[in-house]
């Protein structure tokens, strides 16, 4: 079972959003294809929830991806960044 | 076949999830709703008072109670259907998000629900040893109703008081 953070040290880093948008996928279709409600989507991506590791892995899985990838405990680099190494100005 | 796929919705789940009661999970309304039920618990719990105190003629009483339970059926439909009936809907068809929610409110009320059903025990038990004619009988009996109906209430109060609001 995931869980409400409470800190911002608590809170899991993700590219929900992120890979929502690139992949055109709306938060109905990844909730349905991960088994959660679409409001989960909603909780996940405003950090309002941290999810399951069965969660996590489902929802890597849906972008086949790596969990590490998708899920982090630090704040995950930008794609900017992390592509082209630009940093935000 | 994804995880969601698996369990078909009940006709009860389906009708929680309804977009048309979409209006009924926002928190304002949320909120009203539940103010709502606690008036009517605590107008309630003061019209039993004020009949086994003979300030409230035992037909008046009668028929404040009457209209009191008919009120509160719509009334809390609409709570129920604010916190999507996550406490009459079966486990399977509750996400991890949900299970969390419910059961956060479910301890975070545990103590005062404690408080309410005991409350509703005592005043069962002065009911059944000291009441002094019908009408106290019958009061003090109610009074210990609606504490038990509050304490019965409370989880679904306090969940639909904290959830956050939707988007």
């Amino acid at each position: 079972m995931g869980r409400t953070p409470k800190t911002d040290d608590d809170a899991v880093h993700h590219r929900i959003a992120v890979l929502r948008a690139e992949r055109g996928t709306s938060r109905k279709d990844l909730a349905e294809a991960v088994g959660v409600h679409p409001q989960t989507i909603g909780y996940l991506e405003r950090g309002e929830y941290s999810p399951s590791l069965v969660l996590a892995l489902r929802i890597a899985r849906f972008f086949d991806l790596p969990v590490e990838a998708v899920f982090s405990l630090d704040p995950l680099p930008t794609l900017s960044s992390e592509v082209y190494g630009r940093t935000a100005r | 076949m994804s995880a969601a796929a698996k369990t078909r919705p009940t006709d009860l789940a389906a009708t929680f999830e309804d977009d048309r009661y979409a209006w009924a999970r926002r928190r304002p309304v949320r909120r009203a709703g539940v103010t709502g039920e606690a008036v009517l618990m605590g107008a309630l719990a003061l019209a039993a008072l004020a009949a086994g105190h003979g300030v409230l003629g035992s037909g008046v009483f009668a028929v404040v109670w009457v209209v009191g339970l008919v009120l509160f059926i719509p009334l809390h439909s609409v709570v129920n259907l604010g916190v999507r009936g996550l406490y009459d809907r079966r486990e399977a068809s509750l996400d991890e998000v949900q299970r969390t929610q419910r059961d956060r409110s479910a301890a975070a009320t545990h103590w005062p629900r404690l408080l309410l059903s005991l409350l509703a025990v005592l005043v069962a038990v002065q009911t059944a040893t000291g009441a002094d004619g019908a009408s106290a009988g019958a009061a003090a009996f109610s009074v210990g109703f609606v504490l038990w109906f509050a304490s019965w209430l409370t989880s679904t109060w306090h969940l639909a008081w904290t959830l956050p609001e939707e988007d």
